[in-house]
């Protein structure tokens, strides 16, 4: 009878449960999905880091590489992020070059790298106007299941985090570069951003973590990222239902106590390696 | 040359470190595991929430995930009446251990291969005028990830109800360039030395699906090296069928008992 | 690829005659059609040859740039391959439609040249890391009567054997620096050892048997083929299950054995062919495409 109603009237059968307060997955509005993170899974890769929200999961590898400083700054870095939404996730995406969601989720990670400072870009400078390094950061989607860029924005951090490069020496004879894959660092991590999504339905209840049959239903969307000291980074909201200065500040609070979550979750990740 | 407004910009070209790295010595011979012996797998089917159907293996190192969708409705060319597969087949760009290569390089003969070699197990004729497509992913290469990739899709198309004969196992071999030993399921340092090959069995129906070998064989070594691919891939027959007889009883819970 | 629609009572009669060692065309399982070679056919290219089987029709050119050799192998001249499917030979290569089996043949030519043994590469190398020659190889398909891999591959062997490449030598002076001096003489020229590129020998399964050098109407008839790259030696450098169908495992070993016999038997005759046509030297009788 319920899959009955839910396949006619999905909305009304969204709206049942929201007026109880819970979701119909047994969520409260304001409770997230299992959050899991798995770090350096990949040994291919220079840092990685799988990241599931309850089915949605996103896989992010980076690899390092030389390249030429850009000209109009010959002492920094590159970090190129790359989102990649391809139809194994999901049948809704063609293959081919990246549609426009993925296009959007690109973009919106590059300004939440740019925003947050997570590292400064002077840091992958090796030689100056020479050699620098640059991070190709590419999330892949494997399982599509909304909220996209939270998992994204965790994916990131906890790849970034744990990318190891060797040291590099530039020889005075030839001027080439030298790599010395026995000694490998850390980057050094200024911030840690963790984005926060919303999805409002019908004008009135806010839900936290949309699943991808929420994120079809809602009204309207919103994600906040901001870093360890409660500050705002990048805040997205595309349209929808308009929100009151007072309603955004509660979902601000949400997304501060959030980040307090994920940042222990890392933290606690992180350590495990290291220690193993 | 056009920016690409569809990506974040990065520099033009850039090279991977290892290019100026100091040689490590590679080990010469496989240590801890003998010629004719596979790598430890893990098999997984129906793991992923949306797609028809689904796999997850990991051999080594080598780590492959495939989704499969459909049946849907396709157009159909002409006097078509068998249904038609559709297969894709990428790399990670961080998944090979050399140079980062840019968005996720699709390998249009990988993918010709996936599908000549699946082809031969699948009712097609039950689908007429449909369409069934195969997304696979490498999202680490440690050597042998075709032949994983075709076991990995072919336990996906079973796990979404596609009517097929048999499952289809693949596996890989390579031999040294001067050794003459046969090694079975080589990682991604032993495929680069010298001659490699490729084959997938349809292990019930003992037939051969798919092959491919390069390199140089002498004499008798190609029917021992066939000989030695189809036992590979008859050892990892069961580990396939148990995790699809899992992946069914989760799908489907057993019927409770009735009380009263 | 180029295919032709076949009844059923049509595949049953091919069928019948191939289980009986009898082809529709008189010959047996393991017979080729007549084939045409003719090398030096094209005069702007460093070497060329033409070969017909049956109403297959293939033109190979050979082109010799200098070029720096790669960064892996930088002892060793290369090999470039590019398959040209020209709308003449099937109304399918319309367009666009011969580029995917453009790419499939030339990623076959690859991985048969894919070894040590096949072609002597070092011989191509002019000075190490620096330059070195890349043989560009373009095939171009006229005609499609089935059995394109083989003829490709006979092509190309004839026009690397026709290929003259000039000699080159490289002066270093008091200081160091070379430079490369290019023979006065245009008939001082380099030749390549063609012993050892390998033929490739395509065995088409219909029913229980297998046949080689099948024609269109018999590749309708068969579901899976083998095809094999074999040497002079008989050693396989390169073989490839192509096709909807499987194999039995048996017949897969019978097919390599009957490949390697037919492929020494064609490879001699070949040779026999290449060098009879080039002691005849000018006073030989060109043909040419006017016939």
């Amino acid at each position: 009878m319920a899959a009955g109603f839910k396949t006619v009237e999905p909305l009304e059968y969204y709206r049942k449960f929201l007026k109880q307060n819970c979701r119909p997955d047994g969520r409260e509005l304001s409770e997230f999905r299992t959050t899991t993170i798995n770090v350096g899974s990949i040994t291919t890769a220079d840092g990685s880091a799988l990241v599931k929200l309850g089915n949605c999961t996103v896989m992010c590898g980076i690899k390092a590489e030389f390249t030429n400083p850009p000209i109009d700054a010959p002492n920094k870095g590159y970090i190129v992020p790359n989102v990649d939404l391809t139809p194994l996730c999901s049948s809704r995406f063609r293959p081919g070059p990246p549609g426009e969601e993925a296009q959007v989720a690109s973009q919106f990670i590059a300004d939440v790298i740019d925003n947050s400072q997570i590292i400064q870009k002077e840091d992958l400078c090796i030689a100056k106007g020479k050699l620098a390094w640059v991070l190709h950061c590419d999330l892949i989607c494997l399982d599509y299941d909304g909220n996209l860029l939270d998992a994204c924005v965790i994916a990131l951090v906890a790849a970034l985090r744990n990318v190891r490069l060797p040291s590099v020496q530039i020889s005075e004879d030839t001027g080439l570069a030298q790599v010395q894959l026995s000694s490998k660092s850390p980057l050094n991590i200024l911030k840690s951003p963790v984005s926060t999504s919303f999805a409002v339905f019908d004008d009135t209840y806010i839900i936290v973590d949309p699943t991808d049959e929420e994120e079809t239903l809602a009204t309207g969307l919103l994600s906040i990222v901001t870093d360890e000291d409660g500050k705002l980074c990048t805040m997205r909201k595309p349209g929808g239902s308009a929100l009151s200065p007072e309603r955004l500040q509660d979902c601000i609070s949400r997304a501060v106590s959030r980040h307090k979550e994920v940042q222990t979750l890392l933290d606690e990740v992180l350590l495990s390696v290291k220690t193993q | 040359m056009p920016g690409d407004s569809r990506r974040v910009r990065g520099p033009e070209e850039s090279q991977s470190p290892l290019l100026y790295a100091v040689p490590a010595q590679l080990p010469v011979g496989r240590t801890g595991r003998g010629a004719g012996e596979p790598r430890a797998v893990f098999v997984r089917a129906g793991l992923l929430s949306h797609a028809a159907g689904s796999a997850y293996i990991e051999a080594g190192g080598t780590k492959v995930l495939c989704a499969v969708s459909g049946p849907r409705e396709w157009g159909g060319a002409g006097g078509e009446r068998r249904g038609r597969l559709l297969c894709d087949l990428r790399w990670a760009p961080f998944s090979r251990a050399g140079a980062w290569s840019s968005s996720a390089a699709s390998s249009r003969q990988a993918g010709l291969l996936l599908q000549e070699s699946l082809e031969a197990s699948l009712r097609l004729e039950r689908y007429p005028r449909a369409e069934l497509a195969v997304w696979a992913l490498v999202l680490e290469d440690r050597g042998s990830a075709l032949p994983a990739a075709v076991s990995c899709a072919s336990l996906a198309l079973a796990d979404a109800g596609v009517e097929m004969y048999d499952l289809v196992v693949g596996a890989g071999l390579s031999r040294g360039a001067e050794g003459e030993e046969l090694r079975l399921d080589p990682d991604d340092s032993e495929e680069e030395a010298g001659a490699t090959m490729y084959l997938s069995l349809l292990p019930a129906l003992n037939q051969v699906s798919g092959l491919l070998c390069s390199g140089e064989w002498e004499g008798d070594t190609s029917v021992a090296a066939v000989r030695m691919c189809m036992e590979g891939c008859q050892r990892l027959y069961p580990v396939l069928q148990q995790s699809l007889v899992k992946a069914t009883k989760r799908k489907i819970p057993a019927p409770q008992p009735q009380s009263g | 690829m180029a295919s032709v629609v076949l009844s059923e009572a049509e595949k049953v009669y091919i069928l019948h005659g191939v289980q009986d060692d009898l082809r529709t065309d008189g010959r047996g399982c393991e017979d080729y059609r007549g084939i045409e070679v003719e090398t030096d056919v094209v005069s702007n290219t460093t070497g060329s040859a033409r070969v017909k089987i049956g109403h297959t029709d293939v033109l190979v050119g050979v082109k010799a740039e200098m070029g720096t050799p790669k960064l892996e192998h930088p002892k060793e001249g290369y090999l470039e391959f590019f398959v040209d499917c020209s709308a003449n030979a099937t109304p399918e290569f319309e367009g666009r439609g011969g580029e995917e089996l453009g790419t499939e043949i030339a990623n076959m030519l690859y991985k048969i040249f894919d070894n040590k043994s096949s072609m002597d590469r070092e011989s191509l190398c002019i000075l190490p890391g620096e330059h070195c020659w890349v043989l560009y190889v373009d095939v171009l398909l006229l005609e499609c009567g089935g059995n394109l891999f083989d003829t490709i591959s006979i092509a190309v062997k004839s026009a690397l054997f026709n290929t003259r490449i000039p000699k080159v030598r490289v002066l270093e002076d008091d200081e160091g620096s070379k430079e490369i001096e290019l023979s006065d003489d245009p008939y001082d020229c380099m030749r390549l050892n063609v012993e050892h590129v390998p033929c490739i020998v395509t065995l088409s399964r219909i029913g229980h048997r297998h046949v080689v050098d099948a024609t269109l109407q018999e590749e309708a008839c068969s579901l899976a083929s083998l095809l094999i790259s074999v040497t002079s030696k008989g050693t396989l450098t390169c073989m490839r299950k192509i096709g909807k169908g499987s194999l039995d495992p048996e017949s897969i070993f019978e097919m390599i054995e009957t490949g390697k016999r037919v492929a020494k038997f064609l490879h001699l005759s070949l040779q026999n062919v290449l060098s009879q046509e080039e002691s005849l030297g000018k006073k030989r009788h060109k043909i040419g495409f006017l016939r």
